[in-house]
């Protein structure tokens, strides 16, 4: 009797140490995917933000009224959230902007023009093509989401982003910038969680002076 | 009554054992379950801003390979770079084919020296929008591996074009595309955790992209599947020795007193320009604003900040910068002293070129003419002389008809006490070993053509010393010097009209004479850089 007693304790600690673990594991591993998702969002935010501040001729602002603010000469930060938005230049490269279109893959010729060589066509360099960041509710997800836009076509970027914030800074230079992004969640914490920072440096070069 | 014979007990121990040890495993590969996409995921990431950086670093290598092999006088051999057997139109260019760039299909002297001239023309601003660009066939490295620091397994193919306008093809500039290529871990083709990132990161999971072929030349990308690819290219952009007003590699020492000053014309514009295109005169409202000025003079490491042109008040209407020296976190410059007569938003210390040696041609040519006097040949061929020892004299015989040309390789010193008269009709370029000094007037004057694009002179100076270039008196000069390795002295009161590029420049006493910039020099001469004009990463492909 005693020994039943004993074994049934003993195997009842056990089963109850390994219930308990799994919970503790069960909310880890929940807690692991939100911020495991959390920061994949914030990686793609960050890399697609980069990827085109990288290669950008010019980049703008908007305030929260929707105000734009050329980064030139003057340091710019914006918090991207609702009109508040990014605005990136890139230099034409493209035959075609539309994704059915024959060009879209394809590169524009170069050609030169009075002072250098560019992308373009017999008719002249090409116009550069802006590229906006927002954060809005997009009716198609039905949710809050990061949206790319180029040449007016729309692309999520990352869905349910209520909690994911966006900070990008010009510096005066017009040359540099860094990045700031960061998430927010009741099941890990009140306190934002600043998980990536990057800074960067665009390479297409101002010609606006010699040397 | 039997006695109880005592139960076995260890069936019962094993079974709880395998029990506990199952659950533990299950809770395990639970956790592996749930955790390799992550890993994967952060994998994929890193492969991902790999193949960026790698494309890069192959961009870095043809840019290094573009300096051993395209500039100064002596095109390169482009040593493991391959030509693309069939001579396919680059897929960005609208016009022609140039000849391969492998082989040096301009390494004759003449053709150099065409070059050197600018084809026969003297400005690079011809064109027309939309001009058509004539393109090489392409040269590519293929498969380069390169050493990651995230240890994956990387590699480049770096393919570059040269591209010359239709209307100009002085002005060579170059097309670099580049695609690197990095691994991913086995089992990366099951898929990725959003479906989003896909869409961004663009893998090769089981099949290469079939538009990443074109990249691809030569062997096929020996990085097995599944990996990720990146293509970056860029248009580069020639960097000619007379770019600037005023270019030093070590100090300028401008002076403290009187009204010296720099400015710029055009004499190839007769809104820029005074009749003829002469230099219309300080005064005169044709007088430009490009009159720049720049030292690359590096700073010590443990004093980054400091004055590397001393401007001491002096007039520049233009840009001035420096490698480095301005202490961001202040209101001043501090790379630039006395600065009080320039414009604050035209000074910079973001200037980072290097002034290469430009050795001359090589080859022995016409001994001097017996009767003092150098002849010239046409443009497209002109006569070479080498002259070894000092030349104290210059007497040049115009051609009869037409634009002559004539080159003199001096192994000694130049030293003139009377004036170097350039006649209109001439081209003049000077190689010079010595020191080098002028007393008096220099292609300017009667009988000179006054044009600064009619003389070109190249110090290029062997020694352990450093050569000099002394212009004293008031006479003015006009011509394009470029001396890397020479210490320019020049008097107050002298006026150079063209370009001067040497090792230091320094003012020897006040005077109101100046450097006057004819921005007709900027696309002339040999290329002696590049700059990235273009930067495009292909995201489409």
């Amino acid at each position: 009797m005693i020994e039943l007693m004993v074994s049934m304790a003993v195997s009842v600690a056990v089963i109850g140490a390994l219930l308990i673990s799994s919970m503790a594991m069960q909310r880890s591993l929940n807690s692991n995917k939100i911020y495991a998702d959390a920061y994949s969002d914030q990686r793609r935010v960050a890399d697609y933000i980069g990827r085109e501040l990288r290669r950008a001729v010019g980049m703008a602002v908007t305030d929260p009224a929707g105000l734009r603010t050329d980064a030139t000469g003057t340091p710019a930060t914006v918090n991207i959230s609702d009109r508040a938005s990014l605005i990136v230049t890139l230099p034409a490269y493209y035959r075609s902007d539309g994704r059915d279109d024959p060009g879209y893959e394809t590169p524009l010729a170069v050609v030169a023009d009075a002072t250098r060589l560019d992308y373009g066509t017999s008719a002249g360099l090409s116009q550069p093509v802006e590229v906006s960041f927002r954060k809005m509710f997009f009716g198609k997800e039905n949710c809050v989401c990061f949206v790319r836009q180029e040449a007016g076509k729309d692309e999520v970027i990352v869905r349910h982003a209520e909690n994911l914030y966006v900070q990008v800074t010009i510096a005066a230079d017009g040359q540099t910038g860094s990045m700031k992004t960061w998430f927010r969640s009741s099941a890990i914490g009140p306190a934002p969680l600043v998980s990536t920072y990057d800074r960067l440096l665009l390479r297409n070069p101002p010609l606006l002076y010699r040397p | 009554m039997k006695p109880l014979l005592p139960r076995p007990t260890h069936g019962g121990v094993i079974v709880i054992t395998l029990a506990t040890v199952a659950a533990l495993s299950f809770l395990a590969a639970y956790t592996l379950t749930r955790s390799a996409p992550r890993v994967r995921m952060a994998y994929q990431n890193a492969a991902w801003q790999e193949a960026r950086v790698a494309a890069e670093a192959g961009i870095d290598a043809a840019m290094n390979d573009l300096y051993v092999n395209a500039t100064g006088f002596s095109p390169g051999a482009w040593p493991g770079w391959k030509q693309e057997a069939a001579p396919v139109a680059a897929p960005t260019s609208s016009g022609g084919l140039l000849g391969g760039l492998l082989g040096g299909a301009t390494s004759t002297l003449s053709g150099i020296l065409v070059s050197l001239l600018g084809g026969g023309t003297t400005s690079s601003t011809t064109t027309t929008p939309g001009t058509a660009v004539n393109s090489a066939a392409p040269i590519y490295l293929d498969n380069v591996r390169l050493s990651a620091t995230t240890g994956i397994a990387t590699e480049v193919d770096v393919r570059l074009w040269a591209l010359e306008p239709v209307s100009n093809p002085n002005a060579r500039w170059f097309r670099i595309r580049c695609m690197a290529t990095c691994a991913l871990p086995p089992g990366s083709a099951a898929g990725t955790p959003a479906n989003l990132d896909a869409r961004l990161r663009r893998f090769s999971l089981k099949n290469v992209r079939p538009a990443l072929r074109n990249d691809d030349p030569g062997r096929p990308s020996s990085i097995p599947l599944p990996n990720i690819s990146r293509v970056i290219e860029i248009l580069v952009e020639p960097i000619h020795s007379f770019e600037l007003a005023l270019w030093t590699a070590g100090q300028i020492t401008l002076p403290p007193s009187g009204s010296w000053a720099i400015d710029s014309f055009d004499s190839t514009d007769p809104k820029k320009s005074g009749p003829g295109g002469i230099y219309p005169g300080s005064g005169s409202p044709m007088v430009q604003a490009n009159g720049h000025i720049a030292s690359s003079a590096a700073h010590a490491f443990d004093s980054p900040y400091g004055a590397t042109i001393l401007a001491n008040g002096t007039r520049v209407n233009g840009a001035a910068a420096t490698d480095g020296g301005d202490d961001h976190a202040t209101k001043e410059h501090e790379n630039i002293s006395g600065t009080f007569a320039m414009d604050p938003a035209r000074i910079h210390d973001d200037f980072n070129r290097q002034m290469i040696p430009l050795p001359r041609p090589a080859g022995e040519f016409l001994p001097p003419p017996a009767g003092g006097s150098f002849s010239t040949g046409p443009q497209s061929s002109p006569l070479v002389y080498s002259v070894h020892g000092d030349l104290k004299t210059v007497n040049i015989t115009a051609p009869a008809t037409g634009t002559g040309a004539v080159v003199i390789m001096i192994d000694g010193n130049l030293d003139l006490a009377k004036p170097l008269v350039i006649p209109p009709s001439v081209i003049a370029i000077l190689f010079v070993r010595g020191n080098i000094t002028f007393r008096d007037r220099v292609n300017s004057g009667p009988g000179s053509s006054n044009l600064a694009n009619h003389l070109l002179i190249f110090a290029e100076g062997t020694g352990y010393q450093n050569q000099t270039l002394r212009a004293s008196g008031t006479a003015p000069i006009c011509a394009a010097f470029y001396g890397p390795r020479t210490d320019a002295v020049v008097d107050g009161a002298v006026d150079w009209i063209g370009s001067l590029s040497a090792l230091t420049f320094r003012i020897a006493s006040g005077g109101n004479g100046g450097i006057h910039y004819d921005e007709s020099l900027a696309s002339l001469g040999p290329v002696i850089g590049f700059r990235i004009a273009r930067y495009i990463e292909d995201v489409r492909e």
